[in-house]
C-alpha cells in the first residue's frame, strides 16, 4: 500500500486555512486505499514526523507551514525538517511544502541528499483571503484562487500523475486564475496569484511518480 | 530617499489603496495584514514594506512582458 504523509499544523490564521484547504486531498488519498499518516494541530511535531517517515517510509510529503531556506516548520513553528540537519529523511520521497522559500535550499539539499523530487516555492508563498471567511476557510472565494491550484498538484500526483505533469497543471489553473482576476472587481489579487506563479518550482527528477 | 523612490512608494500605497477592506494577506512567516497594516508597513519601508514594493514592481514589467507566458 502506497503512503502518503502530511503536516497540517494550525496555530495561526496562514496555517488553519493551508490545513483546511488540505481536506479534499486527504479524502481523495483514503478514497484511492492510500495510507494517510496525517499531522494535524499539535501531531506536526518534530518527534511524531520523524517516527511516522522511520516507520513507514510514505513516498510522499506534503509540508504545510510556515518556512524560509533552509527550514519547514510545524505547530507553533517548530523546525521539522531542516538543512543539514535531518533533511536526509527525505530520501527517496516525492515532497512538495506549501510553505515560504524552501525550494531555495531546502529544496535543492533534499535532492542532494537523494530525494526524488522537491517542489515548493523559491520566495514568499502568499495568498489573500477574506475577512469574514476566517472560521470557514472553504467558503473563502479569494482563498480558493490562492490555494485550489497547490492542492491540484497534490491531487494529480495522488492520480500517479508524475510530478512534470502535476506542476503544469498547476501552473495552468494559477494561470487561468490570474486571468480570471483581471476581470474581477478587485484585480489587487493579480499581482499575488502571479507572484506564486512565478516562484512554483521544482528540483530532482520530475518524471517522479507516486505510486 | 530619492524622488525615484518617493513615487515608487507613492505608486504602491495607491494601489494598496484600491484593495477590499474586508480583505487580508498572508505574506508567509511574516505574517497576516490587512490593507491600513500593509500600506503603515510600505510608508515605514520595513522589511514587509520592502517586499510588497518589490512584488509590485515586479509585477508591473512583467506585465509590459506579458505575464502568463
Amino acid at each position: 500500500m502506497s503512503t502518503f504523509l502530511l503536516t497540517r499544523p494550525e496555530h495561526d490564521t496562514t496555517t488553519y486555512y493551508l490545513s483546511h484547504w488540505c481536506k479534499e486531498v486527504i479524502s481523495l488519498a483514503e478514497s484511492k486505499n492510500i495510507k494517510v499518516l496525517d499531522l494535524n494541530k499539535e501531531k506536526a511535531n518534530k518527534k511524531e514526523f520523524e517516527s511516522k517517515i522511520n516507520t513507514f517510509c510514505p513516498k510522499l510529503i506534503v509540508l504545510n507551514g510556515h518556512g524560509n531556506d533552509d527550514v519547514v516548520t510545524g505547530h507553533k513553528n517548530e523546525p521539522l525538517i531542516k538543512v543539514n540537519s535531518n533533511d536526509i529523511l527525505l530520501k527517496n520521497k516525492i515532497v512538495y511544502a506549501i510553505s515560504c522559500r524552501s525550494a531555495k535550499s531546502l529544496g535543492i539539499e533534499a535532492i542532494r541528499k537523494g530525494a526524488l523530487s522537491y517542489t515548493g516555492y523559491d520566495d514568499d508563498f502568499i495568498f489573500v483571503y477574506e475577512s469574514n471567511k476566517i472560521s470557514k476557510p472553504l467558503t473563502d472565494n479569494t482563498a480558493k484562487l490562492f490555494l485550489e491550484p497547490s492542492q491540484l498538484f497534490v491531487k494529480s500526483l495522488l492520480k500517479n500523475n508524475s510530478v512534470e505533469e502535476s506542476l503544469e497543471r498547476a501552473k495552468e489553473e494559477m494561470k487561468n486564475n490570474l486571468k480570471k482576476s483581471f476581470s474581477e472587481e478587485e484585480p489587487s489579487n493579480s499581482k499575488y496569484l502571479w507572484w506564486n506563479l512565478k516562484h512554483m518550482v521544482s528540483h530532482g527528477n520530475p518524471k517522479s511518480i507516486f505510486s | 530617499m530619492t524622488e525615484q523612490q518617493k513615487e515608487i512608494k507613492e505608486i504602491v500605497i495607491a494601489r494598496l489603496e484600491a484593495m477590499s477592506s474586508n480583505k487580508r494577506i498572508s505574506i508567509g512567516s511574516f505574517g497576516e495584514f490587512t490593507k491600513e497594516e500593509l500600506i503603515k508597513r510600505v510608508k515605514e519601508n520595513d522589511s514587509v514594506g520592502k517586499k510588497i514594493i518589490e512584488i509590485e514592481l515586479e509585477f508591473l514589467r512583467a506585465m509590459k512582458e506579458g505575464i502568463t507566458e
